[in-house]
């Protein structure tokens, strides 16, 4: 027999209080960002562990956001500034603004995601190993930005950066292609990815944007067009792990 | 069209999560890796860099995490993470914790919920630790019988006996912080 828990009744006052005291926590949202970029950058492969480990000393805390700047995060602001400009989604499809936001090469913002510590105080190591791969020149970090800046950068109270939210607002944009290919709704979903190519022209997760652009194109019922996205996806990540599943979705009759 | 293609995805081989679910999988796990840290023991200054430890753990080794049982693996590693953090405490500060002279609240003021904490923290840190393994999965994150069996790795009889043993304890323990307030240092270790 499954015994009721003790927060469902089966505890004293005094024991429901404390129980609940102990799932009433909640984590440091700075610390979750730093763990959920640290863990998707493993997954894609784009750092290795070693490099991982090399960022979570103390001492390298302050490291962190500037190791992934120079892994290339810093090219999705372009479409962060698009997205967090307008206050509606809706709008941001209507107005033409994001979209000259974020042809923009070098946004506005950008300097104050500059965190990079002082060159006396690098980890040389941890500098040569993070350096992004060649198949992903795209994601360069601009190199050249001001001192004072970057201080103040460091100094930022503990929030999420831009460059994290910039991450999160291309999955929250892929998020909602994916919602509307759940729910029978393809040509919404390339709606979606439309935009969302719009607004990340160098987003770091273009691959599975792609993916689920085929994915979407396939749901329409249009083969032809979802075998030649197959191909480039093929020609473009001939390494992803998404290549068999794509290949069984052109195979399907 | 669209079931096929999802029953396609279902039936394939691959063992990797894409983006998509990675993303979903750190979304639904993270707070409840962090809180199971935390009711393991881990120290405060300690829990993020554990709580990250556990989710580079799974993006080292997720191609080979058979689909379907990732939440396992995760909650599983944290376990593991949790025993070698609690080692680390107890090597490098014996005694930390002062019982005897603890100025812990009386019952009144455990409406202040960070007192309530401290006042639970303390009360599973006196459980033994495959008994508070068990207690806090099912208890505090709500984890079925069978889920925990397969996380501990233990038979399901053992995970229910050891459920039963630690919710014997808890109250105990509870019982006696409401009568007699903090248990004395002397008590605890004639306890264990």
């Amino acid at each position: 027999m499954i015994p009721k828990r003790l927060l469902e009744g089966e505890g004293t006052e005094l024991e429901c209080l404390l129980l609940a005291s102990g799932r009433a926590v909640r984590p440091n949202a700075r610390a979750k960002w730093r763990t959920a970029l640290l863990f998707f950058f493993m997954s894609l492969g784009t750092i290795s562990k070693a490099h991982a480990v090399a960022l979570l000393g103390a001492k390298a805390r302050a490291w962190t956001v500037a190791q992934f700047l120079a892994l290339g995060v810093g090219t999705g602001v372009a479409g962060w500034v698009a997205v967090h400009a307008t206050a509606d989604p809706a709008m941001a499809v209507i107005d033409p603004a994001p979209r000259r936001v974020s042809a923009a090469p070098v946004p506005r913002h950008e300097p104050a995601l500059i965190a990079l510590p002082a060159p006396a105080t690098a980890d040389p190591v941890a500098v040569a190993e993070t350096s992004p791969p060649a198949a992903r020149p795209a994601l360069q970090a601009p190199s050249a930005a001001p001192r004072a800046k970057r201080s103040a950068a460091a100094a930022a109270p503990a929030e999420p950066t831009a460059a994290e939210r910039s991450v999160a607002s291309e999955v929250e944009e892929l998020d909602r292609a994916r919602e509307a290919l759940g729910t029978g709704e393809p040509k919404r979903a390339i709606d979606r990815l439309n935009r969302y190519d719009r607004l990340f022209p160098q987003g770091i997760l273009r691959e599975e944007a792609l993916r689920l652009r085929i994915e979407a194109v396939a749901a329409t019922g249009e083969r032809a067009a979802t075998r030649s996205l197959a191909q480039r996806f093929q020609s473009l990540y001939p390494n992803s792990t998404h290549s068999e599943r794509l290949k069984a979705l052109v195979r399907e009759p | 069209m669209l079931d096929r293609l999802l029953d396609a995805q279902v039936a394939l081989p691959s063992t990797s999560l894409g983006t998509f679910e990675l993303h979903q999988l750190f979304k639904e796990t993270y707070d409840g890796i962090w809180r199971l840290l935390r009711g393991l023991g881990v120290p405060a200054d300690r829990l993020d860099d554990a709580a990250q430890q556990v989710f580079l753990v799974y993006a080292e080794r997720h191609t080979d995490v058979v689909r379907g049982s990732e939440r396992s693996f995760l909650f599983g590693t944290a376990l593991r993470v949790a025993h070698v953090a609690r080692r680390g405490v107890f090597r490098e500060v014996p005694g930390e914790i002062d019982y005897a002279c603890s100025d812990q609240p009386g019952i009144d003021e455990l409406t202040d919920q960070k007192r309530a904490r401290q006042v639970l923290d303390h009360i599973l840190d006196q459980l033994e630790p495959e008994l508070r393994d068990v207690f806090v999965l099912y208890e505090l994150e709500g984890f079925t019988m069978p889920e925990i069996a397969s996380i501990v790795e233990i038979p399901l009889g053992t995970a229910a006996s050891r459920l039963r043993r630690g919710r014997e304890r808890f109250s105990a323990l509870v019982r006696r912080y409401s009568t007699f307030g903090p248990p004395s240092l002397h008590e605890i270790g004639s306890a264990r």
